[in-house]
């Protein structure tokens, strides 16, 4: 919402800039046009007013000539001035128009009569002046002097009546559109244009023509000529003016607007469109860049909330791994615990409410796995382990499992393989058993009556099969709007009505991404309401030419799990470190590799590694990484530094189930990794892995089954008799608590009794070790082996001894400690001594119970 | 995303817009406001300083006026004799700095302007000096023969001695002209009165000016004193002396009854034609140009309280004659020396009186 209203601001923030943008271009191409006209104009005046200049110049020279006569004819007035008629007659021959007449200073006149009153300026030729005078109903006088000696005697004039004007002073129109006339200075019209006509007065009446006329005449008063633009009612003209110098007239005029300025406005309009097409052309480019801005913005905006996400939801991943680890350690111990109860104990009540313990908390342990599954998946951590397998294996397996399932749901269930498939084939097969459970629980789960079919079939193409495995269910199905959310992550469809249907909604996401790592696909066809069936394709690998042939899934393919599962070997010669300072986890390794007949040492610390490393010789060191002081990283630094490890390897134990983690150990220097809890088998293959080739000596059958062979441990009996009747050893005779010892051995009565076998064995070497250091009083060494009889004290459960050697080993420790004053160390000496007797006493006495321990079972 | 924050990408856009706008408006400045067309320039030369009142004064702010009025520069030099060739120089350096048009104010730059307009002849140049003339020089004249004519007609209806005393410059064709006008005048109201004329010799020259109009009032009897020089020494003798006196192109106004009036030039109207006529191009259209009372650059200035209501119409009556076509010089003249200049139906030419007035009309005495 909010990022929506800031997107809104952003885009009317950038409208309203374009908007001014424009404005401002608006304004600025409106100023430029008026500013253009302006010019145009001015530049059209000013040419108008160049022509009026001319036309003036043409004008006057017309009165002039009408002047030139007469003087011609005064001169010649001056020398016979009894011919006056006859050159009066003379003149008026020459200009038709005009009638001449002469006057002298007394008024007196001869030809045209004229008033002195009608024309002022008549008067002025009398001192010697050239005249041209207007009188509105006279018309135009012209006069000459007429001069006697250094006086001036007559006036020589010739008078234009009004009517002929137009005929003698018009002029001729400099260009068609143009109207020349020619004005008195008092404003009257002296001289109309031809057809001059109500039509005209009424042109230069207007308010906005008289207005430029005025215009004109203040111009006129500093100027030769002049010309203004004006612009009414009557158009777009052009007046003009101009002064007749030497008379009182002036010239005036119009020319329309277009004969004068119409190229040039073409000029004008092309600016005019060129500008509003760039315009256009800038907004288009402004809107280009602000959007092209914005997209910028915008990934960049995406990227980081990307980036922000995908750092979520590798936190997410962090924390459900963290999480499923924290849940599943005591999860282990539920379990564990559990199955201890449903061994030992025979109150039906009791193994029921076991038992169901039991299903609760392994399908708790499916769930946590899942998440798991899902942050490796998600991580991109998660490995697929290819290795031959067999498809009938498999299958049978999984129906096993899913067709319980489907059993106690009253579901039918049908398996059809082709029988032409191939039997062995390359692959993940844990994944691939994981994602066919996974399918066919889902059709079981979703399905409330009706039936569960799985189909098997495939191609070969050359050494590839292309396997397809079909569920089909007559359960709910699936709403087609709901098929794409099917795979997504923690998406659970149809949520009101499956709302009893357990499940994290993993499960199909992990399917599809498993099947996506493997090459494979999955998709649905469903019909909602009436069932769904999901179609996996699978390309495997072809090792083997065995055909699968017909599957029956009630036969017992027992011989081929062991077969396939039980994949054991000896290795006599190699000798193996294991790391831990949990006492119960070295056992159940070394319980578990015992059968390997391998040289097994124990150490418990990494510096305890460190001492045995120094002294002998190792193929294999298995670590725990959680241990106090050194951790199992630091463990490996400080032994890669001694010499002889070279060739030894080194494997990593730990219970983070971290995705990466793996990685992490491998990039610090270990050779393998195991997640725990393991399994046997994981273990045996880690060891196989990594011991030299040559040591390892694989099993017959027959010898495998031997040790496969599980001895049933009886219900332990009470030792008490038999401590009773060995307590003249000792007051407080030591005993063996089975229950303790058992736990130690993973609750594996096989294993108990090796650890009992062991302890008698090792007895006697160890209580002459001892013995020789207490006597060489090495106290280091023999701190060292006090607690490793403290450890295997525990492990066959007996606390007396177990205390025993603990409060020796803290008397030796107490000596070693760097910081013990000599008399703490006097103090410590003088514990073990005295101890040190009863102790070995009572290791025997221990070692012989156990002995018998193992004999009677 | 922070509304507020802007990229740089932005800033930038911004800064370019505001540079851009800045310059649009910029540039619209420059082109929307014209170019400064170039002033037109006049220069004027003047025979004394600029500040002096009498002749230069006048001239000065006459000409200042009306380039001011009408937008034209004026470069002046003054204190210029004309004698020593400096008045060309000035009227170089004057076309230098881009005078379209010059006006020179004394005849005494006669020799320097005959070479001045051969030197630029695209200078338009005006002058009051009837002796130089030129396609590009133009004499401005002043009819004040007219306003001589009214006083005097006013110094013959106020003499009771008859003897009217006429100190001059010197005899050329303007003040012969005067005199002549003023002894028309005088004649016009008292056909029995006589006008006694003394020259000095100089335009300027106050001591020789004091020495004879003393002498034509003691000496002549006197009483009333008119004069033709460029400072009213006469007419401050005259008063010294109790009587009347006729001021010439300088009011002097100083509330006396026998300051009975001046002739007055009207110099900002004359130069308000003439800066018209140079920037209308016409300035060169006629060799002269003469104009008086009929377009007002000629006149009285008030008159005395001496003066008595019938003189004052008889006054009133012969302007407005005057103005209807009666001229000074037109009718029967005879000169002093009893030859006929003019006949009773003619009238003198312009160009005569102008240049060629050499002789004075009866009634006039030269005292030597």
């Amino acid at each position: 919402m909010n990022s929506r209203i800031s997107k809104l601001g952003l885009s009317q923030k950038a409208f309203i800039e374009i908007i001014i943008l424009t404005i401002i271009l608006f304004i600025t191409g409106n100023i430029l046009q008026n500013q253009i006209s302006r010019k145009l104009n001015d530049a059209a005046e000013e040419s108008v007013s160049q022509m009026t200049a001319d036309m003036a110049q043409l004008a006057d020279e017309r009165f002039m000539r009408y002047i030139s006569t007469l003087k011609a004819a005064s001169i010649y007035l001056e020398q016979h001035e009894e011919q006056k008629n006859n050159i009066l007659e003379a003149i008026n021959q020459e200009n038709v128009y005009g009638r001449a007449g002469v006057m002298d200073y007394e008024g007196n006149v001869t030809g045209a009569v004229v008033s002195k009153h009608d024309f002022p300026k008549l008067l002025r030729a009398f001192q010697g002046n050239n005249v041209v005078d207007y009188h509105p109903d006279g018309g135009i006088i012209v006069a000459v002097p007429v001069y006697y000696g250094d006086n001036v005697r007559y006036v020589l004039y010739q008078i234009f009546p009004r009517g002929n004007l137009t005929k003698v002073f018009g002029l001729a129109d400099y260009n068609p559109y143009s109207r020349i006339m020619i004005q008195y200075k008092d404003g009257s019209l002296a001289v109309p244009y031809e057809n001059f006509s109500t039509k005209d007065h009424e042109f230069w009446d207007d308010q906005d023509i008289k207005a430029g006329m005025v215009e004109v005449h203040s111009r006129l008063e500093t100027s030769k000529a002049a010309a203004v633009y004006t612009e009414g009612s009557k158009g777009k003209y052009y007046v003009f003016g101009a002064d007749l110098p030497q008379t009182d007239f002036s010239l005036v005029g119009y020319i329309p607007w277009s004969a004068v300025a119409g190229k040039i406005n073409s000029v004008y309009q092309m600016v005019q469109w060129v500008f509003t097409l760039m315009l256009l052309l800038f907004a288009c480019v402004s809107i280009y860049l602000f959007m092209a801005q914005t997209k910028v913005a915008e990934n960049e905006a995406l990227k980081k909330a990307r980036q922000a996400a995908d750092d979520a939801n590798q936190a997410k991943s962090q924390f459900l791994a963290n999480m499923s680890h924290e849940i599943r350690t005591p999860l282990n111990a539920i379990n564990g615990m559990d199955e201890m109860i449903l061994r030992r104990s025979r109150d039906m009540d009791i193994r029921r409410y076991a038992s169901n313990i039991h299903s609760a908390s392994t399908a708790l342990l499916g769930i946590i796995n899942e998440i798991l599954d899902f942050s490796k998946i998600e991580s991109g951590r998660m490995e697929l382990v290819s290795d031959k397998y067999s498809l009938r294996i498999l299958l049978k397996e999984v129906t096993t499992l899913v067709g319980f399932r489907a059993k106690a749901k009253q579901l039918e269930f049908t398996i059809n393989v082709d029988s032409s498939l191939p039997n062995e084939l390359y692959g993940d097969v844990g994944r691939i058993r994981q994602i066919l459970i996974n399918v066919i629980n889902n059709a079981i789960k979703y399905t409330d009556e009706g039936s569960v079919t799985f189909d098997v079939s495939g191609q070969s193409v050359e050494d590839m099969l292309n396997l397809r495995l079909a569920v089909s269910d007559t359960g709910i199905g699936i709403k087609p709007e709901d098929m794409e959310k099917l795979f997504k992550d923690f998406e659970r469809l149809d949520l009101q009505k499956n709302c009893k249907v357990e499940g994290t909604g993993l499960g199909l996401a992990i399917t599809h991404r498993l099947l996506t790592m493997m090459g494979g696909t999955v998709h649905v066809e469903s019909t909602y309401g009436e069932g769904s069936t999901f179609i996996i394709d699978l390309p495997q690998r072809i090792v083997g030419h065995e055909l699968i042939g017909d599957f029956d899934a009630e036969q017992d393919i027992e011989e081929e799990l062991e077969e396939v599962v039980a994949t054991s070997f000896t290795a006599p010669e190699a000798s193996i470190l294991i790391v831990d300072d949990n006492e119960m986890n070295c056992f159940v390794a070394t319980s578990m590799l015992s059968d390997t007949k391998a040289k097994l040492t124990v150490a418990h610390s990494g510096i305890e590694a460190l001492e045995f490393l120094k002294k002998d010789f190792f193929h294999l060191v298995m670590t725990d990484y959680m241990m106090p002081g050194m951790d199992g990283i630091a463990t490996l630094h400080e032994a890669k530094k001694l010499k002889g490890t070279e060739k030894t390897k080194f494997v990593i134990l730990t219970a983070t189930a971290l995705a990466g983690v793996r990685e992490k150990f491998l990039a610090e220097g270990f050779d393998d990794y195991l997640s725990k809890p393991m399994t046997g088998k994981q273990l045996d293959t880690v060891v196989k892995r990594n011991l030299p080739i040559n040591l390892v000596h694989p099993l017959e059958n027959h010898q495998v089954k031997d040790i496969e062979e599980v001895k049933v441990l009886e219900e332990p009996k009470t030792t008490d008799n038999e401590v009773a009747a060995n307590t003249s050893l000792s007051l407080n005779s030591p005993k063996i608590d089975m229950s303790i010892g058992l736990k130690f051995c993973n609750n594996s009565d096989k294993l108990y009794k090796r650890v009992l076998e062991m302890f008698h064995k090792l007895c006697e070497a160890n209580i002459k070790e001892m013995e020789k250091s207490f006597g060489e009083e090495n106290w280091d060494a023999y701190r060292i082996k006090v607690h490793a009889l403290k450890s295997g004290a525990m492990n066959i459960g007996c606390t007396m001894l177990h205390e025993l050697a603990k409060a020796q080993e803290q008397a030796g420790k107490d000596y070693v400690s760097e910081e013990a004053t000599e008399a703490q160390r006097i103090k410590a000496v003088e514990h073990m001594k005295a101890h040190h007797r009863e102790i070995m006493d009572m290791y025997r006495h221990v070692a012989q119970m156990a002995q018998e321990m193992t004999e009677e079972k | 995303m922070e509304p507020k924050q802007r990229s740089v990408f932005e800033w930038v856009l911004l800064l370019g817009l505001l540079f851009f706008i800045m310059a649009l408006g910029a540039s619209l400045w420059y082109f929307a406001n014209d170019k400064d067309i170039e002033k037109p320039v006049a220069g004027i030369v003047l025979l004394g300083d600029r500040n002096e009142e009498g002749w230069n004064a006048p001239q000065y702010r006459g000409m200042k006026k009306a380039c001011d009025a009408m937008g034209v520069e004026l470069l002046v030099s003054d204190n210029n004799s004309g004698l020593d060739g400096k008045c060309a120089d000035a009227v170089r350096k004057m076309v230098e700095n881009g005078a379209g048009m010059v006006f020179l104010t004394s005849y005494s730059y006669t020799t320097d302007g005959k070479t001045l307009i051969r030197e630029f002849p695209q200078v338009a140049f005006g002058t009051n000096s009837a002796e130089c003339r030129g396609r590009n020089m133009t004499s401005y004249f002043i009819r004040m023969y007219q306003g001589r004519y009214l006083t005097g007609a006013l110094a013959g209806m106020r003499t009771k001695s008859n003897v009217i005393g006429y100190v001059a410059a010197m005899p050329n064709s303007e003040v012969n002209r005067g005199i002549n006008a003023f002894t028309l005048g005088v004649q016009r109201t008292n056909p029995n009165a006589r006008v006694v004329v003394m020259y000095t010799g100089s335009w300027e020259n106050e001591e020789v000016e004091e020495e004879h109009t003393y002498r034509l009032i003691t000496q002549e009897k006197a009483d009333v004193i008119t004069y033709h020089q460029d400072e009213p020494m006469a007419a401050t003798v005259a008063e010294k002396m109790g009587v009347d006196y006729i001021g010439y192109y300088e009011d002097i106004q100083n509330g006396s009854e026998h300051d009975l009036t001046s002739i007055m030039c009207n110099w900002d109207r004359y130069y308000e034609d003439i800066v018209r006529y140079y920037l209308k191009g016409e300035m060169n259209f006629v060799d002269n140009r003469w104009v008086g009372m009929e377009a007002d650059l000629v006149e009285l200035s008030q008159l005395s309280d001496a003066v008595t209501y019938e003189q004052r119409t008889v006054l009133k009556q012969l302007k407005k004659e005057m103005l209807a076509g009666r001229f000074v010089f037109a009718g029967e003249i005879f000169d002093n020396k009893g030859k006929r200049r003019c006949q009773p139906n003619e009238v003198i030419r312009d160009e005569y009186l102008l240049q060629h007035m050499d002789w004075l009309v009866k009634g006039v005495d030269v005292l030597e």
